[in-house]
């Protein structure tokens, strides 16, 4: 029993940004990199993904509900305690009881997720699993890396019968070598500033070091293999490394998806993959490796089977993929990623907290200003057109007493004020000399009080003083404050 | 057994504040301001004690003008009703005219002899990108939400369809604009008292193509009030009133793409029909119309579906001038929404105020010659909700 992929799919989003326009903005470039993709407005990995998983399963030819295990690895997912695996099956609608999982912490973890499908079908717990990479990095405005990071996904439907490519062997190598990395927090990944010591001791070095490890493991060697689908960081150090392995490369150059769309994170080692499947024949072989900075590399043999040329033409290629393409400036760009920020539309506000309401309520809340009743003398706070107690229509002017008693109170533990320390003491007092039934009362919280100070009867003064924020803006008025004996 | 032709209710009193942009009236002030103007308009007077209910016609005071759960004591509070039952209506753009029917039926059932309703919204306080906009995203179904809708979006849809099958214009639209902009010059009561050309309506900013900034009506503060009266004790208050002939309300999918078509709106050809068949008129007794142009194309679809002309002959019905101030048929003589502006839970009430007047005789410069009978209509939603009321100078 030999297991394999079954079918592959990728997606690339249609925007890109040519080198060009960034360096016209901060100069620079990255190694090889012409243009890069971008993700559109509505789009991100989440979505990227489940396009690629779309074509995979269409080109695999099953039933997204006969996947048993879905593993989706990314960098760059919108959250970072929330799966986005499990909305992605959902959306697939893949098996009930399947075994979901997000893979991420390194662009390695594509190929630690694909292993873990292959090893799912091979112990026989499932007949189909489906690996997915997806990432939209981004650089820092004027750094290399963001001429680098692209946007892209990849996904394999990994399976035992009718495969188009067998999973021969894999040699894992793992070491904490940092080059890049995107702490808590960061929107942007960062990176050592030094090309030398990358070289050095970076991707060519761990990459070829995983491939040999292969090769010491299976006995072959690098004339044996017709293509390599490695990770593409930039569009260079691949081509370096491929050459050092001794793999032929006339019949397809080892940098196809970097030198257009940049470096697509997760995706890059199952893009390359795909771009070689695309034109692979049965009985080529093919060596892939993944790469992760502080993570390290996988590397895996292939084996090209008959059912590739039978499966040809049924799934989107690479190529048509990395033509379908729109540009867009560099405006756009931060727009898309967010550094130029677009207002969006505002929450719903009250007019209560609105400027011609403040300005309407000035004469009560800020100048306490109240009017008695004509008619009957009742005080009418704030003001009314009718008068409260005898519905009389003529008042006059007059201020607010500033002391009263207390008629009633509570002391809130529960308010939907802050940032008040609570529990908040809040009374209506009867406003001192102050006429009417209804008309006299006036209600507030009160202030320098502690709950043993208030008592039915007892005595306030109103003192003005901060209530709160709204829209971020201090809004003034009057409480209450016990009146000291 | 034959369904009773008529209410036996009258309009005894309607009075309404100057609608605009009111940043020194506050809810309560304008609901005031309408009351007040309601009871000055009553010919014989009327003691405010022997008002026995009251309906409030508020649509959102939930974000429209402050995150509050919104009572009748709403009305009561103002204008010191206590403790006098007031019920509040929301029912979308319907909510004046709802409150209307509501307070009719209750009068009609034989509970009261008189009430009043009013209709008030205060939307300027706002910016109207936080109210109506922010808002209606979702436009009923999640599904929608937030994939690009709006209320100019849905009522556009049905220009485009209507345009694509009848040959339906812009420049019909902006015929409609540029009269309600026109007969709105000399109705003291609107938001816009302005005169506007085709050329400015085609060329102004679009909103949501096809339809432009002047196929639209603004937001706008506003109140309007009317006294309802038992119509065999209606002659106590005036010996002009106008007897409530019909009302008709009916109701649609709310979801866009579960209409039926994108051509008319069914809910108000249900609604006239019924409203129709209540006062025993047909479309030709109607003498005046205060329509829904919530946007222009929603007027002319409505002339179509009053049955004011046949389906697809909207365009042509106004070409032939049936709906100007002078036609067969004056539409909107107020300025309707477009002009006057749309206080949803005002407009209801505002546009049997204009009927007040024209039935009346005081509409002066746009007074409507001879008219006996008046229709008010109003749309909710995508007409998903519609009303319509029927009025004349004499009871059937």
């Amino acid at each position: 029993m030999s297991v394999g992929i079954l079918g592959y799919g990728v997606y690339i989003p249609k925007y890109r940004i040519k080198k060009e326009d960034i360096s016209k903005v901060w100069g620079g470039g990255a190694a090889g990199i012409k243009e890069k993709s971008v993700l559109g407005f509505d789009e991100d990995v989440t979505t990227m993904a489940v396009e690629a998983a779309l074509n995979a399963i269409t080109h695999a030819g099953i039933d997204a509900s006969e996947i048993g295990a879905l593993y989706v690895s990314s960098v760059s997912s919108p959250f970072i305690n929330k799966s986005i695996a499990v909305i992605i099956a959902e959306v697939l609608e893949i098996s009930e009881g399947a075994s979901v999982a997000d893979f991420g912490g390194s662009t390695k973890s594509t190929t630690t997720a694909l292993q873990a499908c292959a090893d799912f079908v091979a112990s026989g717990r499932g007949n189909y699993a489906l690996v997915i990479g997806a990432d939209a990095q981004v650089g820092i405005p004027g750094d290399p890396l963001e001429h680098s990071l692209g946007a892209g996904a990849a996904a394999c439907l990994v399976g035992k019968d009718n495969i188009i490519a067998e999973l021969e062997d894999s040699y894992f190598s793992s070491t904490s070598f940092t080059g890049t990395w995107r702490s808590d927090g960061d929107q942007f990944v960062s990176r050592y500033d030094d090309p030398r010591y990358e070289r050095f001791a970076g991707y060519p070095k761990i990459i070829v070091d995983a491939v040999k490890g292969l090769f010491k493991k299976t006995g072959k060697t690098g004339s044996e293999f017709d293509y390599a689908a490695f990770t593409q960081p930039d569009a260079k150090a691949p081509v370096t490394a491929v050459k050092k392995l001794g793999i032929k490369s006339e019949k397809m150059p080892s940098s196809i998806v970097s030198p257009v769309c940049g470096d697509t994170g997760s995706s890059s080692v199952l893009i390359e993959l795909a771009a070689v499947l695309d034109q692979a024949k049965p009985g080529e072989r093919i060596i892939m490796a993944s790469y992760g900075s502080g993570a390290g590399s996988d590397a895996f043999s292939l084996l090209v089977s008959d059912n590739v040329d039978k499966k040809r033409g049924q799934v989107t290629t690479v190529q048509s993929y990395i033509e379908n393409k729109d540009y867009i400036d560099y405006y756009t760009y931060e727009k898309t990623i967010g550094i130029l920020k677009v207002k969006g539309l505002p929450e719903p506000m009250s007019s209560i907290i609105a400027q011609p309401s403040a300005e309407r309520n000035k004469d009560s809340e800020l100048k306490l200003k109240a009017q008695e009743c004509t008619n009957c003398g009742s005080l009418n706070f704030p003001r009314r057109h009718y008068c409260i107690d005898c519905k009389g229509q003529d008042f006059k002017d007059v201020p607010l007493p500033r002391r009263g008693n207390i008629i009633t109170f509570n002391f809130q533990y529960v308010v939907a004020v802050s940032p008040e320390q609570a529990p908040i003491p809040v009374c209506t007092a009867k406003m001192e000399e102050a006429k009417g039934e209804y008309g006299g009362n006036v209600s507030s919280m009160i202030t320098d009080c502690s709950t043993d100070d208030v008592k039915v009867g007892g005595r306030v003064e109103l003192v003005f003083r901060r209530c709160g924020k709204e829209l971020g803006l201090v809004r003034y008025g009057y409480k209450f404050r016990p009146v000291k004996e | 057994m034959a369904k009773q032709k008529g209410l036996p209710v009258a309009v005894v009193g309607a009075g309404m504040i100057k609608f605009g942009e009111l940043f020194g009236q506050s809810y309560e002030d304008m609901i005031v301001g309408a009351y007040r103007a309601c009871l000055k308009s009553v010919d014989k007077g009327v003691d405010e004690e022997d008002i026995e209910a009251g309906w409030l016609g508020t649509c959102i005071p939930g974000t429209g003008f402050r995150r509050e759960i919104l009572t009748g004591a709403g009305l009561a509070e103002p204008i010191r009703f206590f403790p006098k039952p007031v019920s509040r209506m929301e029912n979308a753009c319907c909510t004046g005219s709802d409150a209307v029917r509501n307070a009719a039926f209750s009068v009609a059932a034989g509970v009261y002899d008189l009430v009043l309703v009013v209709g008030a919204e205060k939307m300027r306080d706002i910016p109207s990108r936080d109210s109506l906009i922010a808002q209606t995203g979702i436009m009923y179904h999640s599904w929608w939400h937030p994939r690009g809708s709006s209320a100019p979006q849905r009522f556009g849809s049905l220009a485009t369809a209507h345009m694509d099958k009848f040959g339906t214009k812009r420049e019909h639209l902006a015929m409609i604009a540029v009269k309600n902009h026109h007969n709105g010059t000399m109705d003291p009561y609107t938001h816009f008292n302005f005169e506007i050309t085709v050329e400015q309506a085609l060329n102004a900013p679009i909103i949501s193509w096809p339809l432009g900034l002047f196929d639209s009506c603004p937001t706008t503060d506003g109140a309007a009030a009317i006294l309802l009266a038992r119509q065999d004790r209606a002659k106590e208050y005036t010996d002009k009133p106008l007897y409530f002939l019909g009302s008709g309300l009916a109701t649609d999918p709310m979801y866009l793409p579960w209409k039926k078509n994108f051509i008319e709106f069914p809910a108000t050809q249900a609604a006239a029909k019924a409203a129709y068949e209540m006062a025993g008129v047909g479309p030709d007794d109607v003498d005046i119309a205060e329509l829904h142009d919530c946007f222009t194309i929603t007027e002319l679809l409505t002339y179509e579906d009053m049955g004011f002309c046949k389906k697809g002959e909207g365009a042509k019905w106004l070409e032939e001038g049936h709906p100007m101030l002078d036609g067969s048929k004056p539409c909107n003589p107020s300025g309707g929404l477009k002009a006057k502006g749309h206080p949803i839970g005002a407009t209801g009430v505002a546009q049997i105020c204009e009927l007040w007047w024209h039935l009346r005789g005081e509409a002066e410069e746009r007074q409507v010659k001879n008219a006996e009978i008046a229709c008010t209509h109003n749309l909710g939603g995508l007409g998903t909700t519609v009303l319509v009321n029927i009025f004349g100078k004499e009871p059937r």
